[in-house]
């Protein structure tokens, strides 16, 4: 009896001895974390799902440039077919493109925004000790990148094209800088976007390294890349020449498009091109039949493929002809029907040679440009070797050859933007069941409105204006 | 300390002198007469007086002398007995046990404590060893459906909503689950471990007075099982065994379009160029139907070809080769009793069930021993432990399911039983072609299929439940309990290098080298999935249990305790490659990393790992105390109250727990003076208040991350699971219930009413946020819901002579409705077409919606609809952007009354019993044709026949015209149209129990104590429905499941 009761007092005293706090912390699931330490931090930038996009996901950069582009067209019956009248309105540039629905241009970017101001903040938390090591450096240098690139993405759609002189009267995107959901949300200016996003980068290539074997972790190179991309985008050629030399001077392979198999669904599936030209990968919203860029409906620009001279290979790499009316994109550096929207050599090298005819480095321009196309043109074929030195036709050649060589990368909606502001005059037309929409150069449609979901709760914050019915 | 102690040796004291004063007393004791066990809580009184008193828990009493001279004793479960009360000395009184299994009712176990119902204030709902075993199933939770008020088990398009409910659904996005509750412990264990025939009794917690003794997990009511303990006295066998039979379902209740329609319609869109993309282009190797491969090789003798094929319908081949009849065998065996001083059970179980699709069974062994050992007159153990082994297997076959692309007029067999194939991946030239013979066989045989594949789960459980009760003095007493629980889980699904699965793989990823050679980067041989999971749980309580009387006035009940729980899941699975069956060898290395090119399809991928490690915990600590205080036996106040805390993650530390309370009245009004001339032997008023909760795993305060792989790049990644939510707060669920329980004095009529008010606040949901945070919602507290319903139970003993009739009646009605929601309306309405939960305010959790439907245009047969209140035909704007207002809001998907009722007849030795059940108030959406389906050109639903084809048809058909050019948005405005909504009312008789029973006093020279014989069937289908278009709603649009029969017997020895 008594030995019962001796065994039954220790059963209390065990489990009274369990240390109260100890067993209510267990964690629940062993894979979940509150994130603390740098390992935390790197996992969460890399997750390329929410932060690069991938295959099979819901991409990051807005496609609503692409989508606003010149470079294809819908049939009449691709366009009926698109059951929401968000996409229909987005493709002929309504004015009214709004719906109560969420807008996963916006809604993306700032997700990967959250994650990256998550790191960040939880940098701050770390001992000192802590934040002097590589790793430190590298977290927090990517945090910036991402989170800048994201910025960058934002501003191509929801805010009006960078003009100098009227950059602080026009409101910019929201700027989130912290993870917390009490703080309060509200435009920036243009200039305090675009200054943001330059100073973000700055930091960002004094932390990251060279070092670019996964290309969805940015690098020392990748931010230069996008340093130049923002200075073109602001127009200021003189340092988007800088940082693309820069960039190139670290990585400025080329793939030869040669190599690759024009009978291919798919030209760049299995190529070397994320190896050689890719600097940071990222991926468009999409694929989906919803959203008109889609390859599988987007026909190529007829003007646009007829710019391409018979020798180009990129005529026949970029896409597939009558499938089954018109032409079919199907050059995805991914090698797949999502786009791609990373930054890349060929890219920079066009920056470069663009940002030198315009600061009378004719000669940098066209070496450039001769560079690109060895890779590009029929081996054995001549290439029209460029050799004027006159600066505005090393210009006019070189924007051509942009507008061939960058196309479904998300990368057209700027230029057109930037281009009309100095006069270029590009008009983009559509024509759906026989009426003809334009849309004009520099008209306010070019930058998209504000989510209603977001404006819903912010009722104060700026709507950007819009134009037409 | 001292004071308390000087305190208590002054209560010793006092109570040892009065009982030495006890002289004007009568002393007694009662026992039962079947096994002398002592009687506790019986009523004693002396005849025409108020004096009364009850036997404590040895089954003595003591009641002061008056002049009245013969004492009635009243206990549940016995006869009343009324005796001399006159004689000296200790009056012994034997209680014989009452036969009727009403009374059996009368105690009620909350898995914490046992109450006598007549002193509970709260709504309990019990199910009798009895009932439960008048219906024939593998799974007891089966047995519960139609015999308690409360327990909704929803049917047909209702369960998917939710598959059983108590007093409806209070919460939006945690479990709605009710908690089961096996021998005194929440069991999260598979409930089909549980051998059905080991179950003594089942007790529904229904309100929060009945419930919140389980606090933070009662919030959806209680399960409580008690298993059967060991009987007093000699030793019983007790054998059952019975088997069960049903047909194969009724495929031809799922909707399909003839033959010669889809063939017809076949040769009409091939004149239109449908199948011009899947002929050449991306989709060149897309599966074709025999007629349209007959159509573009155009043989000489096509078209009697085509019209052969005319005469078949899949559903002949697929009900006769991929459906078999249902075979259930349960035999069970149990022996119990007691020696001196320990009682003992033990029995032993073995079901074996065949399923309906052919290659399907389920083999349930359940071992089972439970035994008391009273150690003295104040220290008792008990131990038992309970094993049970579930085998289920099957086959590669899914029978009806549409994923097989199963044209209407596909065969699986020829004339001569000879498998055939059938082309759902891959045109047939295609695969005569592709890898010019070097590839593996392409072609799929459903019937070869079967035996190819082997998916297996096989459950072990082991339940170990220990416990110590030790009695104190003054009332006290103290248990100890502890329970072990040992799931393991091992499921595995073979493929055999033979199936269609891995042949299918093997070439998908075959790799052209020179020579028009293949590399093959899938191994040779089979696929060998394993998922193994444990669950490991240990629970422990102590609890101080304290009850006493004073003065045959007031009665104290109250306990108190400490539980603590620890539940963790390992969880592995793994895939291999290669696998030898006869072998045992697997795949030494894969290429997992290298992505190759598809052979047939576009796109590069890698050979899939399938591998990963989990474990989950949780954890739980709880105080709880409960005490009710009886006067008189007239008035009974209740109370209780507990903590609970859990592991919750990523919450402060004050956020991990919550306190919950109840309290309630009970007022015995047959016990009352002034009512003792109305005729009941019952009347009682009751009434509870109270508050439980419910907990949700998925609600954080801070941000929290998932650990996984990335996508694309090799490396472990992080996912970021919610936003920080600094106001997150526990669910709570606010229940109000009051009741009057009634019996009359001669027995004929019995029952109870009533209703109940169940509030739901800070319920956990999806609230939107300004998606700039990142986030569109995130999980917060932000719904509050309110529900309300009656429970009703009569039970009517009709007849009493030599046909003796009972009747048990049950009626429920159950309401709920979301009255605060954060969430703005949707500016579309399809969110709300789907049936999934899309809470508005004032209306359930689960609407029927539907658009307002116009007829049909006499001219072209088109559906038509109104947009802003006129006539319209812009389906695109009446589908997405109808406001929610504009809609027609048919009512609920769960049925809002419900409920049974069962008769029982028995004549000398035959007692038929059966049960027939109703559930009003429900709507569910009948199917049609669309012809965006209609247009692949592999059939479709069968109202395609009854559509409109030429004016005047408009009168006899609400099918619209058919469409060559898809119009998704005219298929989805008419599948959703009001027209297509049908209430699903139906009234059925669920099932019939004919019995014969023996026993020794009927016939001396049987040599068994009793034998019973029982025939039993079920599902015989509906007496009534609400709907005129012949559909039940319990199989709407899917195989109809037919009568089960069951025969079998039960011995006791």
């Amino acid at each position: 009896m008594n030995k019962i009761l001796i065994v039954l007092a220790a059963l209390v005293m065990a489990t009274a001895a369990c240390k109260k706090s100890d067993f209510l912390d267990e964690k629940p699931d062993i894979k979940l974390v509150v994130p603390k330490t740098l390992k935390d931090f790197q996992a969460i930038l890399d997750n390329d799902r929410e932060i690069n996009g991938i295959p099979g996901g819901q991409g990051l950069v807005p496609h609503l440039g692409e989508t606003g582009a010149d470079n294809y067209f819908l049939l009449d019956a691709t366009f009926n077919a698109i059951s929401n009248p968000l996409y229909r309105n987005y493709y002929l540039w309504a004015k009214d493109v709004n719906t109560s629905n969420p807008v996963p241009d916006w809604n993306r970017p700032y997700l990967s925004i959250f994650y990256t101001n998550v790191v960040l903040d939880g940098l701050k938390t770390l001992t000192a000790g802590e934040q002097d090591t590589e790793a430190f450096r590298k977290v927090k240098g990517s945090a910036l990148f991402y989170r800048a690139h994201a910025f960058y993405q934002l501003a191509q759609v929801f805010a009006p094209p960078y003009n100098e002189s009227t950059a602080s009267a026009m409101w910019g995107i929201p700027l989130r800088s912290t993870a917390d959901v009490g703080e309060k949300l509200s435009r920036a200016t243009l200039l305090e976007t675009y200054t943001r996003i330059l100073a973000d980068l700055q930091t960002a290539k004094g932390l990251l390294t060279i070092d670019n074997i996964i290309k969805e972790r940015p690098s020392k190179q990748a931010a230069f890349g996008l340093l130049s991309r923002t200075c073109l985008a602001m127009m200021q050629y003189e340092k988007a020449y800088l940082y693309a030399d820069s960039c190139l001077q670290l990585k400025s392979s080329l793939s030869d498009y040669n190599n690759l198999n024009p009978d291919a669904f798919y030209s760049f599936a299995g190529s070397d091109v994320k190896a050689q030209e890719v600097i940071f990968s990222s991926i468009m919203i999409g694929p989906d039949l919803q959203i008109p860029v889609n390859i599988f409906q987007a026909k190529a620009d007829p003007d646009l493929y007829a710019s391409y001279a018979d020798d180009d290979l990129r005529k026949v790499i970029f896409f597939a002809p009558g499938f089954p009316s018109g032409n079919r994109f199907k050059g995805s550096y991914l090698g797949m029907d999502n786009l791609f929207a990373g930054i890349t050599t060929d890219e920079v090298l066009l920056i470069r040679a663009e940002a030198a005819a315009r600061t009378n480095r004719v000669q940098i321009a066209k070496d450039d440009i001769n560079r690109l196309l060895v890779k590009r043109w029929k081996k054995g074929k001549v290439y029209p070797v460029f050799s004027s030195l006159d600066a505005e036709e090393t210009l006019n050649f070189v924007l051509k050859e942009r507008r061939k060589e960058l196309v479904f990368r998300g990368l057209r909606w700027t230029d057109i933007r930037r281009l009309n502001l100095e006069g270029r005059n590009i008009s983009i037309r559509r024509t759906i069941s026989g009426t003809t929409y334009e849309l004009k150069p520099n008209d306010m449609n070019y930058t998209y409105p504000i989510p209603l979901q977001v404006t819903g709760f912010n009722p104060d914050m700026p709507q950007n204006p819009r134009a037409g019915q | 300390m001292k004071k308390h102690l000087i305190f208590f040796i002054c209560l010793l004291v006092f109570s040892f002198c009065k009982a030495t004063a006890q002289q004007d007393h009568v002393r007694g004791k009662v026992t039962s007469m079947e096994n002398s066990n002592p009687v506790s809580h019986a009523t004693v009184q002396w005849k025409g007086t108020k004096i009364i008193t009850s036997t404590a828990d040895d089954g003595s009493f003591s009641i002061s002398r008056t002049a009245a001279d013969s004492i009635v004793i009243t206990a549940v479960g016995y006869q009343t007995q009324t005796v001399y009360g006159k004689s000296a000395g200790l009056i012994q009184i034997k209680m014989s046990p009452m036969i009727n299994e009403l009374k059996e009712l009368e105690v009620v176990n909350t898995g914490y404590q046992k109450i006598p119902l007549e002193r509970a204030t709260g709504s309990f709902g019990f199910v009798s060893k009895e009932v439960l075993n008048r219906t024939v199933s593998t799974n007891i939770l089966d047995r519960l459906e139609n015999v308690t008020p409360g327990l909704l088990f929803n049917r047909g398009d209702a369960q998917s909503t939710d598959a059983f409910l108590i007093r409806g659904r209070s919460t939006i996005s945690a479990d709605a689950k009710p908690l089961i509750v096996l021998d005194d412990f929440p069991y999260e264990g598979d409930i089909g471990n549980i051998n059905p025939n080991d179950i003594e009794n089942v007790t529904i917690l229904k309100d929060a007075a009945a419930a919140s003794i389980w606090g933070a997990r009662a919030g959806n009511g209680v399960i409580v099982i008690t298993t059967k303990r060991g009987r007093t006295g000699m030793p019983e066998i007790n054998i059952s065994s019975n088997v069960s039979f049903q047909g194969r379902p009724d495929l031809f209740n799922v909707s399909q379009m003839s033959a010669s329609d889809a063939i017809d319609l076949e040769r009409k869109l091939y004149g239109l160029g449908k199948f011009a993309g899947a002929l050449k282009g991306l989709y060149y190797n897309q599966p074709l139907t025999p007629v349209v491969e007959l159509l573009v090789a155009k043989p000489a003798d096509m078209d009697q070809q085509i019209e052969e094929l005319k005469q078949y319908d899949v559903r002949d081949d697929v009900s006769k080769y991929l459906y078999q009849t249902t075979v259930n065998q349960q035999h069970s065996i149990n022996i119990s009793g007691s020696q001196e001083k320990i009682s003992y059970y033990f029995s032993g179980g073995y079901d074996q069930n065949t399923g309906n699709l052919s290659g399907q069974d389920n083999k349930r062994v359940t071992l089972r021993s439970a035994s008391t050992f009273k150690v003295n007159s104040i220290l008792q153990l008990s131990a038992a432990i309970t094993y049970s082994r579930d085998r289920d297997s099957k086959g590669s076959n899914s029978g009806y399911s549409s994923g097989r692309g199963y044209y209407p007029y596909a065969r699986l067999a020829d004339d001569n039983g000879n498998s055939l194939p059938l082309y759902f991946d891959y045109r047939k030239p295609y695969i005569d072609t592709a890898g010019h013979g070097l590839l593996k066989d392409w072609t799929y045989r459903p019937l070869d299929e079967i035996g190819r594949e082997e998916h297996k789960v096989i459950t072990g459980n082991l339940v170990v439940n220990t416990g110590a009760s030790l009695k104190l003095p003054f009332g006290f007493s103290f248990d100890l309990k502890y329970q072990y629980m040992n799931q393991l889980t091992d499921q595995s699904d073979l493929f055999r290098a033979e199936s269609y699965y891995v042949r299918d793989l093997s070439n998908r990823f075959a790799q052209p080298k020179a020579g028009k050679q293949f590399d093959f980067p899938i191994p040779e041989g089979g696929m060998f999935d394993a998922v193994n999971s444990e669950l490991i749980s240990h629970q422990g309580r102590a609890q101080l249990s304290f009850a006493k009387n004073w003065s045959s006035r007031h009665s104290v009940n109250a306990i108190g305790g400490y539980e603590i729980r620890n539940q963790v899941t390992d969880r592995r699975s793994s895939r291999f490659y290669g696998y030898q069956p006869d072998l045992g060898t697997v795949a030494a290395t894969v290429n997992y990393t290298t992505k190759y090119k598809l052979y047939s399809t576009e796109g590069t991928v890698n050979i899939e790992p399938r591998q990963d490690i989990g474990k989950l915990t949780d954890n739980f600590l709880s105080w709880f105390g409960n005490v009710a205080y009886t006067y008189n036996n007239k008035y009974t106040l209740s109370g209780s109250i507990r903590k609970d805390e859990a592991n919750l993650f990523g919450v402060k530390a004050n956020q991990k727990g919550t306190p919950l309370w109840s309290a309630g009245a009970a007022w015995l009004l047959h016990n009352e003076v002034f009512l003792e001339n109305l005729p009941f032997s019952l009347l009682k008023l009751r009434v509870t208040y109270g508050i439980n909760g419910n907990v949700s795993r998925l609600a954080s305060a801070y941000t929290i991350a998932r650990y996984g792989g990335s996508a694309t790049t090799n490396l472990v990644s992080a996912t970021l699971m919610s936003p920080p939510n600094e106001n997150l707060r526990w669910e709570r669920v606010k229940s109000f219930n009051t009741g009057i329980d009634f019996a009359l004095k001669n027995e004929v009529i019995s029952g109870s009413v009533e209703y109940y008010v169940k509030n739901g606040t800070d319920l956990l949901a999806q609230a939107p946020t300004d998606p700039t945070y990142g986030f569109s919602n995130f999980y917060g507290n932000v719904a509050d819901m309110k529900g309300n319903g009656w429970d009703i139970q009569l039970n009517s003993r009709n007849l009493n002579g030599a046909l003796k009739w009972n009747s048990n009646l049950i009626f429920s009605s159950a309401k709920q409705r979301v009255t605060t929601y954060l969430m703005p309306v949707s500016k579309s309405p399809v969110p709300y077409l789907g049936g999934g939960i899309s809470p508005i305010v004032g209306k359930p959790l689960y609407n029927v919606f539907s658009y307002r439907w116009g007829g049909l245009d006499p001219l072209n047969g088109d559906p038509l609809g109104f947009f802003e209140g006129k006539q319209s035909k812009d389906y695109n704007k009446i589908y997405n952007t109808s406001p929610l207002d504009s809609l027609i809001h048919n009512g609920p998907v769960q049925p809002v009354v419900f409920g049974a009722l069962r008769n029982t007849l028995s004549y000398r030795n035959f007692t038929l019993s059966f049960n027939i059940s109703y559930k009003f108030g429900g709507y569910f959406r009948t199917t049609s044709v669309t012809y965006l389906g209609v247009n692949y050109g592999k059939g479709g639903h069968g109202d395609y026949a009854l559509r409109w084809q030429q004016p005047g048809d408009e009168n006899r058909t609400h099918v619209p015209s058919y469409v060559a050019v898809n119009n998704d948005n005219r298929d989805m405005f008419y599948r959703n149209s009001d027209v297509l909504v049908q209430k699903s009312d139906v009234i059925r008789l669920e099932d019939l129990n004919l019995s014969y029973a023996l026993n020794k006093n009927m016939t001396r020279k049987l040599p068994f104590k009793s034998v019973s014989l029982f025939v039993y069937a079920s599902n015989f289908g509906m007496l009534w429905k609400a709907n005129h278009i012949e559909i039940d709603p319990y199989y709407n649009n899917v195989p109809a499941e037919r009568m089960k029969f069951a025969i079998g017997t039960n011995l006791t020895f």
